[in-house]
């Protein structure tokens, strides 16, 4: 029976041994997400008494009634007051006490919602099966990946033209749905700088899994240079390889879908497919799937579904040299 | 211990009929379970319509009145007419149920027609828009229930003829009854939703 | 209280009788027959069977989940296979395992315990059986021949509509999602009717066994919460193959509709298969505690409270879909305040226990993990009901692992309590003690391995229904461990149907009540008559087989044996007020089944087979609906009756 117990204390504490990544959302790095674990750790406290205190009623009542059961003369408890007590009263309390405090907590990130009336805005439109990002005040586009200055509210507007999605970079905010045919907001504020994974919360289709992005949080002049960057004209092709590549790009009918620096996508298009403008600078393709290498990329655009089984974007045969050609092209946009 | 007291077979009838049969319940929550599926209908009929900017969208014009209008007369005058059926029952009036259900059968069959000559009911149909679907779904929704009432009461009216009813044996009439005076009286919210409010506001 | 229901020394009479009335309700031999019985026993086997290898069925793809979890980038399965699997376990468990297993439960278990010989509606009871083994098996026909559906078990348009989900597989799912609630409702008619009109004498309201109480409560509300499921899958069958447009944005449909419809069925469901298994509960623990339960009154208030309130949660569904704040407030308010009942029941569960002499059975051993579990998942589903929380844990692993838990402890472990507590009355044979309780121990060990690493999951952002996910997460390890746990659940379901084969084998013979519980099942043999009851018995308590009151008169209903007769009484009192004449076998049920999913299919196959399907489906009922037997007035008069 010892043994037992401290088998299962084991199995209990266990999963507590893991405690970091990317993702985790009591690793909170913005107010907001502060502010909801430490609503988490409050419950959390809550909570365990809670069930520590039935449990062990519960315990202690199946004590008693095997010893009045092997003819001991053991007391009855006052069921009324028990369960009035522990049924009515200290839930009622409890209860209400956790309401007063969820309602405050949800009013006050509210407030910062609609109190932020300036500031940074981002449109952030989930497509199946990746993340298109605008900023309209700067007229630069992106995906897949978000830079945001550190140390100042940004509004995301997100929405969706397919299915359902769901934004959500859980060390800067909870979630908020992207739902077709309505404009949602969410506020969001990084206290430091740093990078931050976020992933797509709604099962969206076969590809949902791998439907990620990062964020990135600059300090604000950082931030400025970087809107500089992506804002200042696009460099003419330096090296032939490049401008090979360029060619292949479009011969092989990648600008159909994918705009890239100085090339929109052709009318009609929509957002087919991420905007290619700052390629090189991105940590990931594929929405988060796998890292910004030559190699993978090449691996990429031969057979995107074996790699992200899913995906809208078709295979592409290429011989090596132009492939090669390409993957400079590519490499050259930042 | 006090003796048992037997109740002898003469003193428990096996005809059972009103709120004493289970199957009068039976009839009674089906009711409910149907007018929960309007209920539900109609809520979302709403939810579509505070979600659009106009009403009916796509400038579709408003819903035709005059069919609409003939026709839940000719339902009041239906559900009437197996009132004075069932009334005539009581009296052991077999000849008057059988023309109150007859004359009731006909006059839903004229509402069939009508609904039938309506058609979608505007220059739309259940594929335009969301407006039209739902529009068209709990309009024919009603219409079917309308269909099995006739056929229910067919029933009942073929057992009439044969004489199977009396004062006693009366439950397969009020059971199509509920059913029947269901079917009309879930007709004025279809009316006033469909075909009223586009107009009111 | 009657006589005993098998004699020891029955006089010729007597034995004439117990032979009639076998006749009476027996039902032909062979095959056919056995398609058309209608006997309430029969059809309740089937629900609790069918729903059992449905729960089989969906455990083998909660394996198969949690092997292509059990590391990350695992190619074990692809993403069609793996969002087919998520989408047809919910499915299954939700729709063909945990709501018709409940009513299973209510079919076999209420007109015993209320003293009845059969349901109200008979015919309709086996219409509703067939509805659900035609839906269910096309739904696993289709799944078994790559037709599955991968929209998940709430299947949220615009990802559900035939845009981006062209496959057939969600054509039948949506119809026959809506066909299978007309076994839902057909049931909950029958269980209404039965407990309104048909208990014992002398089983007024106020002394009804709490599972009958739980199982009324349920059955009114599959009455309100299965037509909006059925409006919702109906609409999303007709965007599908009559191109509507409820829920296309472009054309004024609305995402949301769906996900309100939904929902308002959806959490009453919840509700709806967890009132059953607390009044499962309640059974168990009052007839192992060897004391009337403590708190009957509070207790059926909790399931009406439970039942009023459960419609007005189903807003904490959706506390990530942007609603104003306001009216979800009012939604965290109500989603707390449920917890209060259930803690009423709680306790009052406890302090049975606590002023009883506690007899430790397997089926007590289920009663008390499910408690736990069950108080382990509530208190998970308070903080869900806190909108900041939400939004951070919504849609992730401490969802999955909070509903599993509360279906566990709600569900699953209660009926194992009830398959332990009643096995010996359905099969005529006791379930060996010492194998259960190694059933017990690895199922629940297994499922606390398995769900409780799943709250931190969460935590560390692991959404729900992923088919992969990357390594560097830091998601590795604990859903290694709770892939360990799955399996150990696994066994000990596999240790369940390895007890209940071997006692149905050789176990040994149960006696009619060998817990020496209160309530009227057990005042018949095991397994009972075909008529449940030869004398139907007097209730004059809460307990009838443990005190009656000595200042009632008991009454004894003088009922025909040559036809299948059972008494009718008051809906307050029971006082008898006649005898309901019911109809015997027949195969029209079945014919009326297949011509409904005829209808459906038609949905899915080609429009212009519904008319026919419905024509159909018109001559069934009225064959079904013509009167029998044209003497059916006769009152026991000798020599007035005509046999039919």
């Amino acid at each position: 029976m010892k043994r037992r117990n401290a088998l299962c204390l084991i199995a209990i504490l266990l999963p507590f041994t893991a405690c970091s990544g990317p993702q985790y959302a009591l690793d909170p790095r913005s107010p907001a997400s502060s502010s909801i674990a430490q609503l988490w750790w409050v419950m959390l406290a809550i909570a365990s008494a809670v069930s520590l205190t039935v449990v062990i009623l519960l315990l202690v009542a199946i004590g008693r009634a095997r010893r009045r059961e092997r003819g001991e003369d053991v007391r009855e408890i006052a069921g009324r007051p028990l369960v009035l007590t522990g049924g009515v009263v200290i839930p009622t309390i409890v209860l209400l006490s956790l309401l007063v405090y969820n309602f405050r907590l949800g009013a006050s990130l509210q407030s910062a919602e609609a109190d932020e009336i300036g500031g940074l805005t981002i449109e952030v439109v989930g497509h199946q099966f990746w993340w298109e990002v605008r900023y309209p005040g700067h007229g630069i586009t992106t995906a897949n990946e978000i830079t945001i200055p550190a140390g100042e509210p940004v509004r995301f507007l997100v929405s969706s033209p397919d299915v359902i999605h769901s934004f959500w970079v859980p060390q800067l905010h909870g979630k908020i749905d992207m739902i077709p045919g309505r404009l949602h907001t969410l506020m969001a504020e990084a206290d430091q700088p740093g990078v931050f994974r976020g992933q797509c919360a709604e099962y969206c289709g076969m590809a949902h899994a791998l439907m990620a992005f990062w964020v990135e949080a600059l300090q604000p002049a950082e931030f400025a240079a970087w809107v500089e960057a992506r804002t200042a004209p696009p460099l003419e092709p330096e090296d032939a390889q490049v401008e090979r590549g360029r060619q292949v790009f479009f011969e092989a009918e990648c600008g159909d879908c994918h705009a890239t620096r100085g090339a929109a996508a052709p009318a009609g298009s929509g957002s087919a497919a991420p905007d290619l403008a700052d390629l090189a600078t991105r940590r990931t393709i594929g929405a988060g799937t796998l890292p910004n290498t030559p190699e993978a990329l090449a691996r990429w655009i031969e057979d995107p579904q074996a790699v992200k089984p899913g995906a809208r974007m078709p295979p592409t045969a290429l011989e090596d040299a132009e492939m090669q050609a390409l993957l400079a092209y590519l490499g050259s946009l930042r | 211990m006090n003796e048992v007291r037997r109740i002898p077979r003469q003193e428990l009838p096996v005809i059972l009929s009103g709120s004493r049969s289970p199957i009068w319940w039976g009839m009674v929550i089906l009711v409910i379970i149907e007018s929960t599926v309007f209920a539900t209908l109609i809520s979302s009929y709403f939810y579509i319509r505070v979600n659009s900017p106009a009403w009916p969208p796509g400038g579709l014009p408003n819903p035709d009145l005059l069919l609409p209008i003939i026709n839940t007369i000719v339902l009041f005058c239906s559900s009437m007419a197996v009132l004075w059926g069932m009334a005539g029952l009581k009296k052991n009036d077999l000849r008057r149920l059988k023309i109150g259900i007859g004359a009731g059968i006909a006059l839903e069959i004229i509402f069939f027609i009508i609904k039938i000559m309506m058609g979608t009911g505007g220059p739309f149909d259940w594929s335009t828009n969301a407006y039209g679907s739902i529009f068209f779904t709990i309009n024919w929704l009603h219409t079917g229930h309308v269909l099995v009432a006739i056929l229910m009461a067919s029933v009942a009216e073929m057992l009439a003829f044969r004489g199977y009813f009396d004062r006693e044996r009366k439950l397969g009439v009020q059971v199509v009854n509920i059913y029947w005076q269901f079917v009309a009286v879930v007709w004025i919210p279809v009316f006033i939703v469909l075909f009223l409010t586009p107009r009111w506001y | 209280m009657s006589g005993p229901a098998d004699p020891t020394m029955p006089d010729a009479a007597e034995r004439a009788e117990l032979a009639e009335l076998d006749r009476t309700w027996g039902s032909p031999p062979g095959f056919v027959g056995w398609l058309s019985q209608v006997n309430h026993r029969a059809i309740g086997k089937r629900y609790l069977a069918t729903g059992l290898v449905f729960f089989l069925l969906a455990g083998i793809d909660a394996l198969r989940i949690r092997l292509q979890l059990a590391m990350p980038e695992n190619a074990l399965l692809g993403p069609e296979p793996y969002n087919a699997a998520f989408t047809m376990h919910g499915t299954t468990m939700m729709f063909l395992f945990a709501v018709p297993i409940m009513e299973g439960v209510g079919i076999y278990l209420v007109p015993l315990m209320i003293g009845a010989r059969d349901m109200a509606l008979p015919r309709l009871n086996a219409l509703g059986y067939w509805v659900y083994f035609i839906a269910g098996t096309s739904l696993y026909i289709a799944y078994f021949f790559g037709l599955a559906p991968t929209g998940g078990w709430f299947s949220y348009p615009p990802l559900t509509r035939a845009e981006y989900s062209p496959d057939k597989g969600l054509d039948f799912w949506a119809t026959m999602i809506t066909f299978i609630e007309i076994a839902a409702l057909v049931a909950a008619i029958e269980l209404i009717v039965t407990i309104f009109k048909q208990r014992a004498p002398g089983m007024s309201l106020n002394r009804m066994p709490l599972l009958v109480w739980s199982v009324l409560v349920m059955a009114f509300m599959i009455v309100f919460a299965m037509p909006p499921l059925m409006v919702a899958s109906g609409m999303l069958a007709l965007d599908r193959t009559f191109s509507t447009q409820f829920f296309n944005p472009l054309l004024g449909g609305e995402a949301l509709l769906w996900q309100h419809v939904f929902w308002f069925f959806g959490h009453p469901d919840v509700y709806i298969i967890m009132l059953p298994a607390f009044g499962i509960l309640s059974m168990v623990i009052a007839s192992s505690a060897r004391r009337p339960i403590f708190g009957y009154t509070a207790i059926v208030l909790s399931f009406v409270a439970i039942g009023f309130l459960s419609f007005g949660l189903w807003v904490h569904h959706m506390f990530a879909t942007g609603l104003p704040l306001l009216g979800m407030s009012f939604f965290t308010a109500a989603s707390m305040m449920i917890t209060i009942p259930s803690g009423i029941q709680v306790f009052c569960w406890i302090a049975t226990i606590w002023n009883g002499r506690v007899r430790i059975t397997t089926s007590f051993l289920f009663a008390v993990g499910a408690i736990i579990t069950f108080v382990l998942g509530g208190v998970t589903g308070v903080m869900l009901a806190s909108v900041p929380f939400d939004l951070q844990v919504h849609d992730t692993f401490f969802v999955v692992a909070h509903f599993h838990y509360v279906l566990f402890g709600g569900v699953v472990f209660p009926l194992f309590a009830g398959f332990y507590h009643w096995f010996p009355k359905v099969t005529g044979r006791m379930l060996d003690e010492t194998v259960g309780r190694w059933n017990f121990a690895l199922m629940f060990i297994g499922f606390h391995v398995t769900f409780f690493p799943q709250h931190q999951l969460g935590f560390l952002g692991m959404p729900r229904r992923v088919f992969t996910y990357l390594d560097g997460l830091g998601w590795g390890e604990l859903n290694l461990i709770s892939t360990i746990g799955a399996f150990v659940i696994g066994v000990g379901v596999l240790l369940f149907l390895a007890n209940a084969i071997s006692a149905l084998l050789a176990g040994r013979r149960a006696e009619g009540d060998p817990w020496g519980a209160d309530s009227l099942e057990w005042a018949t043999s095991s397994p009972p008559p075909l008529y449940n009851f030869q004398r139907i018995p007097n209730v004059s308590s809460q307990n009838p087989l443990w005190r009656s009151d000595p200042d009632e008169t008991p009454v004894e209903v003088e009922l025909r044996s040559d036809r299948r007769e059972t008494p009718v009484t008051a809906l307050l009192d029971a006082r008898p007020q006649g005898r309901l004449v019911l109809p015997g076998p027949t195969l029209v049920p079945l014919f009326t089944a297949f011509s409904i999913a005829f209808v459906f299919l038609g949905l899915i196959a080609n429009p212009w087979l519904v008319p026919v399907g419905a024509l159909l489906t018109f001559g069934c009922i009225a064959a079904w609906a013509w009167p029998r037997d044209w003497n059916v007035d006769d009152t026991g008069r000798p020599g007035e009756g005509a046999r039919s």
